[in-house]
């Protein structure tokens, strides 16, 4: 007992490092003119560096140039005027299925479908960026023939061009046999992670042996090749990994892996966290919250179980890092009133109503789930020299009168509510 | 004296030959309307045609006065006779011929003489680089009577995702290096399969490229980006989607081939006339009979009809059916308007060819006629 909370002690110093940040994109013709967007007087929620009241968002080209009460707008400036609403970074699905993808066969970089109507949706919902999975579910009515899972992407939802599309393709290692595979299946991804852990202790001692000037004459390591180069970068912090963990037998099998082995985990398909939010603290893991699950405790169980729409609130007191996701990851026309993507921004307001602030809710839904997806660097939040990917709201984010009324990606505007099929004729409070 | 009497027989039998039709309003579709002309048909090609024309000494002058005259129909993408849809695995078999697919005898060859389409380009089977369409005329019932062209176009479909996107990097990595060695040293032959995807990429065999949408059209560009340098001879055929790119399209001035239908955006009743927006926006559509059967060939002009009531300018209209078709498939010198010079393929209509009144009154192929009205 002192010795485990030793170990957790000893591990809880040792956080996983972050993700490495993408490449940037190359750098455009320099003949190029720079096209500047400015957004003027809107109230600007920049989500890391609080709220800005008729503040400017000056956009140049794919970038956030400046944001400010007082910036000068260059020659030339597109200027819009948004007093009096709202000015968010783009919305982030931190877990999505079939938008903007033609086919799930393939590379994900050969099926970009920049034209469906799922992107145009996704927009109108005010979300710029998602984790997109292809490959794996379907499995028909009988349960053959599904794809093998693959590993995702982050793709942009820059409607119209292939362009930027692709924000980032980690060759993240599945571990989903560790939870529902055969032994045979469980054991090899335990393999694999101590062959990791293995080379990367080979290629520490490398390091230190160079660095310190103790290696042998000619001496050199062999790095790791696939299928073991995706689990060594697990290991050494440049990738993540989800797992699939909802009831608390689940989530202990799945901590008991990220314990022993200190790697970048998500939680997907929590119900019971709230049960158990310290540990899932202590490990690190980071959380996809559907608050709206609804499970019941099994019956006469001695303990708390089944869902609570407190989870949220829970996990926030016990530290844990979660992106807040609907109940379907799709962007169809049915959530138009509710349920998957489109409506994003009302899975945080069910998050507050049990018990979370609205920043940590907003955070869920923008920055930590860009966190997740490991393009923290790029999106998620209003930051000079970030990419700008930019909704305006007529309203609170988290009231359900509120309607998306522009969304820019890679500084586009690429979505206005008044020209919506969809959205057009819907006048709400106004 | 034998000689003579030979040669005379001779002179009078293309004498016979040669027809005049007077008193028709022309739509020649590349050289404007004539109110009311003559077209002189000879051998099988216009030999004169035009407001002023005379009738030559001994020709049949044929009064046809009341009557319209319009290019034959050229149907660029069909598989007239051939069984099923073209599809298969994604492969590269540029060899691949349509025409080993043909079978004269059947009656189709002879009832589509009837439609008013008057030239096929016949699709090969496959998917990936499929193979080389063939052109023919209907109305023969022998290969060699049929066939007008062997090699009309390279039919390359690409299916989205990868394997698609493969097989053409695969081609076109196999063109560039048959063009470059055949730079160096002009002895240097390609293979069978190598040679024809040379031409492909030269610009000397024309290539339908079909898609399932435009976002494919996107990645099409993005395999052809290293070869900017060549500049091949291409139509993209897809679903009335292929709007969506139409900015696209137009700018580069692309020929794009659909299927005369009204779409409706997704989701909703409204309206989406593709073949109106790309031409908008300066794109040169070919539009396809509504499907492969008698009636759908037959209900063509209907069709397009329906799309010049919903927006598409007349004139683009009437060219996508003809000229526009002809050029995809390289036959334009042959068939695809009204001009000397040109095989005699010609509609006579009662009315505007656009009219749903209008009777389809007689049909000539290579100067002859098919369907003579009473």
């Amino acid at each position: 007992m002192i010795a485990a909370l030793v170990l957790s002690i000893l591990l809880s110093q040792e956080p996983p490092k972050p993700a490495t940040p993408p490449a940037p994109p190359p750098p455009p013709a320099p003949e190029k003119k720079a096209v500047y967007t400015a957004l003027v007087g809107g109230d600007v929620h920049t989500v890391t560096q609080g709220v800005m009241k008729g503040g400017t968002v000056l956009l140049k080209d794919d970038k956030i140039f400046r944001i400010g009460t007082s910036v000068d707008l260059p020659e030339g400036t597109t200027k819009i005027d948004v007093t009096g609403k709202r000015v968010l970074p783009g919305f982030i699905g931190a877990v999505a299925h079939g938008i903007g993808l033609s086919t799930s066969q393939g590379k994900i970089a050969d099926a970009l479908d920049p034209f469906s109507e799922s992107v145009k949706l996704a927009l109108s919902g005010g979300v710029t960026s998602i984790y997109i999975e292809s490959g794996g579910g379907g499995g028909g009515l009988f349960g053959g023939g599904s794809a093998p899972p693959a590993p995702g992407a982050v793709i942009k939802m820059s409607y119209g061009t292939l362009d930027g599309m692709l924000l980032a393709e980690p060759s993240t290692p599945l571990l989903m046999p560790w939870m529902n595979g055969s032994p045979s299946e469980r054991y090899d991804v335990r393999d694999n992670l101590l062959k990791a852990r293995a080379q990367l202790e080979k290629e520490r001692d490398f390091e230190k042996r160079r660095a310190e000037g103790k290696l042998k004459a000619g001496e050199t390591i062999t790095r790791a090749a696939p299928p073991l180069e995706p689990y060594v970068k697990l290991l050494r912090g440049e990738l993540s990994a989800r797992i699939q963990a909802g009831r608390v037998d689940e989530l202990r099998r799945a901590l008991d892996l990220i314990n022993e082995f200190k790697f970048k985990a998500v939680l997907t398909d929590v119900i019971e966290g709230w049960t158990m939010a310290d540990e899932i603290g202590r490990a690190r893991a980071y959380v996809l919250l559907d608050v709206r699950t609804k499970e019941h405790a099994p019956k006469n169980s001695p303990k708390p179980a089944g869902s609570s729409i407190e989870q949220a609130a829970i996990l926030r007191k016990a530290g844990v890092k979660f992106a807040l996701i609907p109940p379907d990851s799709n962007a169809g026309t049915g959530g138009i009133a509710g349920r998957n993507l489109i409506t994003l921004q009302l899975e945080g307001a069910l998050a507050v109503r049990g018990g979370l602030d609205e920043q940590t809710a907003l955070e869920a839904i923008t920055i930590t789930a860009a966190e997740i997806c490991g393009v923290e660097t790029r999106v998620g939040s209003l930051e000079e020299g970030k990419d700008a990917d930019v909704v305006v709201l007529d309203g609170d984010p988290f009231d359900y009168r509120t309607f998306v009324e522009m969304t820019f990606v890679n500084g586009k505007l690429l979505y206005e509510k008044s020209k919506s099929p969809y959205f057009s004729h819907i006048k709400g409070r106004k | 004296m034998i000689a003579l009497a030979f040669v005379l027989a001779a002179l009078t039998a293309q004498e016979d030959d040669t027809v005049a039709l007077t008193h028709l309003r022309i739509l020649t579709v590349t050289k404007g309307e004539i109110a009311s002309g003559t077209i002189v048909l000879k051998g099988g090609k216009i030999a004169a045609i035009g407001a002023d024309v005379k009738p030559p000494a001994g020709a049949r002058i044929v009064e046809a006065k009341g009557l319209v005259a319009f290019p034959g129909i050229v149907h660029p993408y069909s598989r007239l006779g051939f069984p099923d849809g073209p599809t298969g695995p994604v492969g590269v078999a540029p060899q691949n011929l349509a025409v080993d697919e043909l079978n004269p005898s059947l009656d189709v060859y002879t009832l589509a003489a009837r439609t008013g389409v008057t030239t096929f380009v016949l699709q090969p089977t496959g998917s990936g680089v499929a193979g080389q369409a063939a052109a023919i005329k209907p109305g023969a019932s022998t290969r060699d009577d049929l066939v007008i062209e062997k090699s009309a176009l390279l039919r390359i479909v690409l299916p989205s995702g990868t394997p698609g996107k493969e097989a053409l990097k695969q081609a076109l990595d196999a063109a560039r290096k048959a063009v470059e060695a055949e730079k160096k040293s002009p002895a240097a032959k390609p293979d069978e399969r190598t040679a024809v995807l040379a031409k492909f990429l030269k610009g000397d065999l024309p290539a339908i490229i079909e898609l399932n949408g435009p976002a494919d059209l996107l990645h099409f560009w993005q395999v052809m980006e290293p070869y900017a340098d060549f500049k091949p001879r291409l139509v993209f055929a897809g679903s009335a989607d292929l709007y969506k790119a139409a900015d696209a399209l137009g700018s580069r001035k692309a020929r794009v081939l659909l299927r005369p239908m009204v779409a409706l955006a997704p989701f909703t009743r409204e309206r989406i006339n593709a073949a109106a927006e790309l031409t908008r926006a300066g794109a040169q559509v070919a539009l396809t009979p509504p499907s492969d059967t008698i009636d759908g060939l037959q209900a063509t002009l209907f069709k397009v009809a329906e799309l010049v009531k919903y927006g598409l300018p007349r004139d683009a209209a009437l060219r996508a059916v003809t000229i526009v078709p002809a050029e995809i498939a390289g036959l334009d010198a042959r068939v695809g308007s009204l001009e000397a010079g040109k095989d005699a393929d010609l509609l006579l209509f009662t009315g505007d060819p656009l009219s749903p009144e209008s009777r389809l009154h007689e049909i000539y192929i290579n100067g002859k006629p098919v369907l003579q009205g009473e």
